[in-house]
């Protein structure tokens, strides 16, 4: 008998030997090597993307479009991976504690606390959008900051978007203007309206809306104030939300399904023009409008990023760099697949592109320029991302 | 050696569950512990957690008993339906549960009253209950009853020698199977859940994944009190309920 | 109770739901492909580390007295009874050290927690229903083990076995949470796949993944069918002429046995 256990011992060890996988190339080398040489490093190897995966446009984007043009054009093969942002710092925190200097993952889209997180705990390649050539194009002032934290190269800006809120005209016949005016038009109509929670992205930056609205400017600085007029402001709407607040949308995704059914009239996000497709496709009502309220939208820039123990650094790069041209991000823009807005400097590029930009149709859902005017905000501190994760459970949920 | 060997599924289980339970015990500080018992989002989570598992469990187990007692005394095909959901894995469940109750009142997805994850369980839990049962009713002696009904006992005594006694463990022993489940499970109450109070297994999870660093050692501490209390209560169990029965139950065995 | 409420009772309870699955458009996504394959690979390592495992284990349980197996048997059912989700938190920390972090082997390992315990409960109830007599009268009809499974044991334990492989997939398959948290990401299996598009805008992909979820259970087990009643045809004609045609069918089954 005690052979047989030996023998399991010693085939569980072989087993464990060959899961170690070849190192890395160094983060010098490859930082210091220039794209050209990143380019062959690149062809034939495996790359992986991580990242949210509950919207079926922008999957699509990256398995339809973006997956058959890395093998073509670099013959990278690209394997997406459906996890949570911050499941993904958690593994990535895990990782660096146990000492894995190659781990598995090579890109990740990110952005706010989760890359303040990341910056925070050295989570990070190394200055990336030094080697890459198509961040000329990029938009330095969506490239500087990502919700406050200087992105200190570490990550390069994929797509820049603004809150906006989606209703359905024709259940909504006079659209509130500002928090106060949907605050009355949520009692008016009971059920009608709801927010995700906030372990949601989007449910998350509701409550920063409101906070905007409704708290004094020395408030919004300090994440350690108590934002006792946020808090009252959602527990007023609480009895007359959706299941009377008892419960929220765990998801955008959720409400968006609730929008699309008729149960709620409202719907919202980071993206001006995510509702096109919706519509376009039959999922959303006809009638979807956009809505932007006085007190304003946030604007956001989301990211894509490498980690310290990034298998394929080369690969990564090369995508990062494929994302950040002009046609993916025309891609990116149209109504196809996403209708994510891009983050180019238009006048960077030719004046085809430019020109292809300015031909994508707006659609009646999509925000025009000028609503903007005047009503963009920048995003506020992370601190407060896990203030309102903390506090909204205990304070409103509950 | 025809006797078989226990030895690898020991070790390699043995292994696992003590060294996790080790590694999340040197996670955590006593502070850690003592927080958690005052911790109001934690005590809510634990009390909607019981709800659920409870009521899951007590019906499954009274649904499935009564099925099995059905199904015993006869033969045929219809039992073999009950085989159905044994195919069906519990995301699959859940999934099912999303497809046929999200538009109905009182028992559709994310309800306070958690109608739809006790159901899913129940799609699940029922057969196997059945199915953990059904032999066992299946070997019952019905000599047993009869002799207490020529002796004159009270019904409810004719059941308890007859059938009771041979019963008790093994029901208890699905119970206890389906209580553990119900309980600490992620997937379904994940997706079908409300927003607040969470699960205890989603409420862990989440600790673990979401935010700073600073809210694992919470999760950690979680998952060693939960793992101490059922272990305590399974070493009563084992240590008192089968000796019990084994005593009364005794001169049946072969 | 009457038998056609009972009856009809179970089918719309239990089949109807089924209807709300069944594919009405056909797509081949690539990507499921992929997912599929890794789901199908690690299912077969799973169950066969099960039978290997369990059944040597569940012999021991049923035939052995002493302390020592009773507390081998309170250990082994644990993780039926404990939270394997949270304890796995601290597994994966271990799990990369040794290197088994995002491997398929450091998965197989952990998805041995969830399932072996139901296979040895299993193993052991289908070895207590055989017997000690029948076990040793099978040994001394044929001395070598292996002879001695593939012509006597293991067709007539042929309903444990089969019922093993079904419960070691139906939950491998479940666990979102475990195989992501282990497998990190690399090791696709199809509620990884499946889990973020319940929570996501598309209904037909999440019904896409839904389809497989429930479908390779049956699949498996057809499968598994089909090489059991092959396993019985090729033993009976190697054992042609000492038993005659009409008795076959009665043979296999536990009782037919003790013809002897």
């Amino acid at each position: 008998m005690r052979k047989q256990i030996i023998g399991i011992a010693a085939a569980g060890l072989v087993l464990a030997g060959c899961g170690n996988t070849p190192a890395a190339p160094t983060q010098d080398k490859v930082l210091g090597s220039s794209y050209t040489t990143i380019e062959k490093e690149a062809a034939d190897t495996t790359v992986r993307m991580y990242m949210w995966g509950g919207d079926d446009g922008i999957n699509a984007y990256i398995d339809e479009y973006l997956t058959p043009r890395l093998k073509k054009e670099h013959q990278i093969t690209l394997e997406r991976v459906p996890i949570e942002t911050a499941d993904i710092i958690q593994k990535l925190r895990a990782e660096k504690k146990a000492g894995k200097e190659t781990g598995v993952i090579d890109v990740i889209w990110i952005n706010g606390d989760n890359f303040r997180n990341a910056k925070k705990d050295g989570l990070l390649y190394g200055e990336i959008t030094k080697v890459l050539p198509n961040m000329k194009y990029v938009d330095p002032q969506a490239q500087g900051s990502d919700s406050g934290t200087p992105t200190d190269e570490l990550e390069a800006a994929w797509g820049k978007v603004q809150y906006t809120f989606h209703y359905d005209q024709a259940s909504v016949a006079n659209p509130p203007k500002d928090l106060k005016t949907l605050k009355s038009w949520v009692k008016q109509n009971p059920g009608k309206f709801t927010y995700p929670e906030v372990t949601d992205f989007t449910g998350n930056a509701f409550v920063r809306h409101v906070m905007y609205g409704v708290e004094s400017k020395e408030t919004l600085q300090d994440p350690k104030a108590d934002f006792k007029k946020t808090w009252a402001y959602l527990n007023e709407l609480k009895p007359y939300l959706w299941k009377e607040g008892k419960t929220y949308p765990k998801t955008l995704a959720q409400l968006d399904q609730l929008y699309a059914k008729g149960d709620v009239s409202f719907t919202m996000g980071f993206n001006e023009r995510r509702a096109e497709q919706e519509v376009k496709s039959g999922t959303f009502p006809k009638q979807t409008r956009p809505l932007i309220l006085e007190e304003g939208s946030i604007a956001s820039t989301h990211f894509l990023t490498i980690p310290f123990n990034a298998p394929n650094p080369n690969g990564a790069l090369v995508t990062i760099n494929q994302l950040l041209s002009a046609e993916a991000q025309l891609k990116k823009f149209d109504a196809t697949y996403w209708g994510d807005g891009t983050s180019l400097d238009l006048s960077k590029l030719n004046q085809q592109e430019q020109a292809a930009f300015a031909d994508v149709p707006a659609a009646a859902s999509t925000p025009k320029p000028a609503d903007f005017n005047g009503k963009v905000r920048a995003e506020l501190d992370p601190e407060l991302f896990d203030l309102i994760r903390k506090d909204w459970p205990e304070r409103v949920a509950r | 050696m025809w006797r078989g060997n226990a030895w690898p599924a020991t070790l390699l289980i043995a292994g696992m569950v003590v060294y996790g339970l080790f590694v999340s015990l040197s996670m955590t500080t006593w502070n850690d512990y003592s927080r958690l018992a005052s911790d109001a989002v934690f005590l809510e989570s634990i009390g909607i957690s019981l709800y659920v598992a409870l009521s899951s469990t007590v019906l499954s187990v009274l649904v499935g008993a009564i099925l099995a007692d059905y199904f015993a005394r006869r033969t045929g095909f219809t039992e073999q339906l009950l085989a159905l959901p044994l195919f069906i894995p519990h995301l699959g469940a859940a999934y099912l549960s999303i497809l046929y109750l999200s538009d109905l009142p009182v028992i559709g997805p994310h309800e306070a009253n958690h109608l739809s994850i006790i159901l899913t369980y129940l799609y699940k839990e029922v057969p196997f209950v059945f199915f953990y049962l059904l032999p066992v009713y299946r070997r019952l002696d019905h000599r047993y009853e009869e002799l207490g009904l020529m002796l004159g006992l009270s019904r409810m005594r004719r059941f308890w020698h007859g059938k009771g006694v041979f019963l008790l463990f093994p029901v208890l022993e699905a119970a206890f199977i389906v209580f553990a489940f119900t309980l600490f499970a992620y997937e379904v109450p994940a997706l079908l859940g409300v927003t607040y109070p969470k699960m205890i297994g989603v409420y862990a999870f989440d600790l673990y994944t979401q935010g700073d660093l600073s809210s694992q050692p919470a999760a950690f501490a979680i998952s060693v009190v939960l793992t101490v209390s059922l272990l305590v209560v399974l070493l009563t169990f084992t240590r008192f309920v089968r000796p019990l029965t084994e005593r009364i139950s005794k001169g049946r065995a072969e | 109770m009457r038998p056609t409420l009972v009856k009809s009772l179970l089918i719309g309870l239990i089949v109807l739901p089924l209807i709300g699955v069944i594919p009405t458009t056909w797509t081949w996504n690539p990507r499921l492909l992929d997912t599929v394959t890794t789901t199908v690979l690690m299912i077969a390592a799973v169950t066969l580390l099960n039978h290997l495992v369990g059944y040597a284990a569940g012999k021991a349980i049923a035939f052995r007295t002493g302390r020592l197996i009773r507390l081998m048997e309170l250990l082994i059912s644990l993780p039926l009874f404990l939270p394997v989700l949270l304890l796995s938190f601290g597994l994966y920390l271990t799990w990369i050290r040794l290197g088994l972090a995002d491997q398929f082997l450091g998965v197989l390992l952990v998805l041995l927690l969830p399932t072996l315990p139901y296979t040895i409960r299993i193993y052991t109830n289908g070895f207590q229903a055989l017997g000690e007599q029948m076990m040793e009268q099978m040994i001394l009809i044929q001395p070598n083990r292996f002879k001695r499974f593939f012509f006597l044991t293991g067709p007539m334990m042929r309903s444990s076995l089969q019922s093993v492989t079904l419960l070691v997939t139906v939950i491998a398959l479940s666990q979102y949470a475990l195989v992501a948290l282990i497998g990190g990401g690399v090791v696709r299996m199809i509620a990884l796949e499946a889990f973020p598009l319940y929570t996501g805008n598309s209904l037909v992909a999440a019904k896409e993944a839904t389809i497989w979820l429930i479908a390779l259970p049956f699949l498996i087990y057809f499968v598994q069918l089909m090489v059991f009643s092959s396993w019985v045809r090729l033993v009976r004609r190697l054992l042609d002429g000492r038993n005659d045609p009409a008795r076959n069918e009665d043979i296999w089954k536990e009782k037919g046995v003790t013809r002897d």
